[in-house]
């Protein structure tokens, strides 16, 4: 089983690029729509839906949207062709199913839910449905990720992985294990995605979390996975890092290894005189320079997909799947046994032709 | 449809090239000529163009510029007879191997009313850019000293015969550096005192350069052939720390890299993530040549950055420090 490269998908541009609406007004929601911005041809951003009205209407006003608190009014407009959700997980599933009854492609934030059962009837909604539902896992368009992708095949049958995902607590919603699932979802999510996607089903998982504050006991964990094919796969996820952002991914196979280091590849570092004291808030989000950055690639490949009516790049069951993992993990971290992840719902399609 | 030609597959470079025209709508590597038929034919055959037997052949094939990637001592007639021909000329680095001769052919650009570019690829480096936003910024304030390292391999054949290459690891690695610092300092070298040393061969291996820049600047280079051909993971290296009044700033331009450790080629091989410069350069060179656009490096940067090696070798000759002879020019225009 080797992962195919995504084709460069490179649709004639539309007469108009498609008119994009952005749940959300927090700092993804800033990002998709930076990365619309840099996508003119295929999309551009019509209207931002928040709760936090200031937000909202300072993200519209810088892309020459409107915004808006009524959601109701966003799904109704037939004008409007896409959405992006960039909300807290335990929202998504409410609003994937909202935007689809509306008639509207969706790009959905990772992770697509708090619980397997969540995300299957997002999955079943999807799959009811002629409209792509994407699952906004960034990392696969990560430039490192993409030169690994592109070597895996050197480094022979793989057979155990590393990879890590350290930062600093970037506190609100994101530690509160009620709104976000914890670091097992909101984090590590990324590399259960990559693992899934590089070596298959995972049939088995066991996890231990760490916290320097009880009141968040899941602030960084490790996770072993056991995937169907045989290869192993480690994970580390911390929020109790300071020092900063760090991902490290190694691949071992029977004859090679492949790994990527970062900030180690950050090919600028500049050290000012006088020490900027200005903490920053929110997310942290790695930058390495590149031409086109990771989710400017990411909104390409949804909107072409949507344009063409190609398949989701990312499917809304590979998000089940990430999910079910990260699902796996809490519960093995609960019982301090190894956990099975949840089996996918079966396609509304595959049921219809069973009956037939 | 802009018709691009290859002139001589000498320089390995060109297959870069080539690959960079095939990826670019609207494009076409029409034909390639060398002077070494057995040499052009294969090249034709594995870049997919037609071969040229004569500079005029491929003249004839109704191109719109032509890639020079002949030896060193060969760009200036070769330059020279296709920008009369009317094309428009991106020549590979260094321009020439005596500043007269790049003189004389930013002369024959200029009365030919034709555009002609040194492949300087460093500048579409995106980490590059970068620092020289920061600069411009004014983030590193005035900057009091720079360290530049483009150690390479060895790269044998006609590069290290004196005869077409006009120069060792001096020659071929220090135009580069030299370049980048020109164009982020914003500056012009004023003098050079440069060592060498050569392992093998006629020609230098190793050099190291020391640069005073005209406002005050001290900078080095390591220009050295000195990275091992069979055992180390990538080809060399650009590097620059900028020691500056308000901060530093470090880049490695080719540090967006994975590594593969490969039990088949029996070591580690860096595999590059870093946006492609050879494909941004062939961009620019096409813009130009379809005027949208001025380039981003011209003639007088590839002239520049020869006088500052005639500069090191006369150094490397006299073992003093030796002044840069930068030749009168009008404005650019």
């Amino acid at each position: 089983m080797t992962p195919e490269l995504p084709e460069p998908i490179a649709p004639a541009p539309p007469a108009s690029p498609l008119a994009v609406a952005i749940l959300g007004s927090g700092r993804m929601a800033e990002v998709h729509a930076a990365a619309l911005a840099a996508n003119p041809r295929f999309g551009r951003l019509v209207a931002v839906h928040g709760r936090n009205a200031p937000a909202a209407k300072k993200l519209a006003k810088a892309h020459g949207a409107r915004a808006t608190s009524e959601l109701a009014e966003v799904l109704a407009d037939p004008l409007v062709q896409a959405v992006v959700i960039a909300t807290p997980t335990l929202t998504h599933r409410s609003l994937v199913q909202s935007a689809l009854d509306a008639g509207k492609h969706v790009l959905v934030e990772k992770p697509l839910a708090l619980s397997s059962a969540e995300a299957g009837e997002i999955v079943r909604a999807a799959e009811a449905q002629e409209r792509v539902v994407m699952v906004a896992h960034c990392v696969r368009w990560f430039h490192e990720v993409q030169a690994l992708l592109g070597k895996l095949e050197q480094i022979g049958r793989p057979r155990v992985a590393r990879a890590s995902r350290v930062a600093g607590n970037p506190g609100g919603w994101y530690i509160d294990a009620q709104q976000s699932g914890g670091i097992c979802f909101d984090l590590m999510v990324h590399d259960f995605d990559l693992l899934l996607w590089w070596f298959g089903a995972v049939e088995r998982v066991h996890a231990l979390a760490a916290s320097r504050d009880a009141k968040y006991p899941e602030m960084y964990a490790q996770v072993v996975l056991r995937h169907t094919s045989g290869v192993l796969s480690y994970v580390e996820g911390s929020w109790l890092h300071p020092d900063g952002f760090a991902t490290r991914v190694e691949l071992a196979g029977a004859e090679g290894l492949l790994r990527f280091e970062m900030p180690e590849t950050k090919p600028l570092r500049f050290v000012p005189l006088a020490e900027k004291k200005a903490k920053k808030q929110g997310a942290e989000i790695p930058e390495s320079p590149f031409r086109r950055s990771p989710y400017e690639l990411q909104m390409e490949a949804f909107l072409a997909a949507a344009i063409c009516g190609a398949p989701a790049p990312v499917s809304a069951r590979a998000g089940f799947e990430a999910v079910a993992v990260a699902e796996a993990a809490r519960a093995s971290i609960a019982s301090g046994q190894p956990c099975r992840p949840a089996a996918m719902p079966s396609s509304p399609r595959a049921r219809k032709g069973a009956r037939s | 449809m802009t018709r691009i030609g290859i002139y001589s597959s000498a320089h390995l470079h060109a297959g870069a090239y080539a690959a960079a025209l095939r990826a670019l709508p609207g494009v076409e590597l029409t034909g390639v000529y060398d002077p070494e038929a057995k040499r052009g034919k294969a090249a034709a055959k594995s870049l997919g163009a037609r071969y040229a037997a004569s500079p005029e052949q491929l003249f004839d094939l109704g191109l719109d510029g032509v890639i020079i990637c002949s030896e060193n001592v060969r760009h200036r007639g070769d330059a020279e007879r296709a920008l009369d021909a009317g094309l428009g000329v991106l020549c590979e680095k260094p321009l020439a191997t005596k500043p007269a001769d790049a003189l004389a052919m930013v002369r024959a650009a200029a009365r030919a009313r034709r555009p002609l570019m040194t492949a300087f690829p460093c500048r579409y480096s995106t980490p590059l850019r970068e620092a020289r936003r920061l600069m411009r910024e004014g983030a590193l304030g005035a900057v009091l000293a720079a360290q530049g390292t483009n150690r390479g391999t060895n790269p044998g054949g006609w590069f290290v015969d004196p005869e077409l290459s006009g120069g060792g690891a001096v020659m071929d690695h220090t135009v580069h550096v030299v370049d980048v610092l020109r164009w982020i300092l914003e500056d012009e070298v004023a003098s050079v005192y440069a060592e060498a040393t050569g392992a093998s061969g006629e020609v230098e291996d190793h050099g190291l350069l020391l640069f005073r820049f005209e406002q005050g600047t001290g900078a080095s280079l390591d220009c050295s052939w000195s990275r091992p051909g069979q055992s180390f993971p990538t080809w060399g290296d650009v590097t620059l720390s900028l020691i500056g009044e308000q901060g530093n700033l470090h880049i490695d331009a080719f540090r967006q890299h994975a590594m593969l450790y490969s039990e088949r080629a029996k070591k580690g091989i860096q595999v590059d993530f870093a946006d492609d410069i050879n494909a941004g350069l062939i961009a620019d060179f096409v813009a130009v040549l379809r005027e949208e656009k001025i380039p981003e490096v011209d003639g007088i940067d590839g002239l520049r950055a020869v006088e500052v090696v005639d500069a090191a070798y006369r150094s490397i000759a006299s073992a003093r420090a030796a002044t840069v002879r930068r030749a009168a020019l009008g404005s650019r225009s």
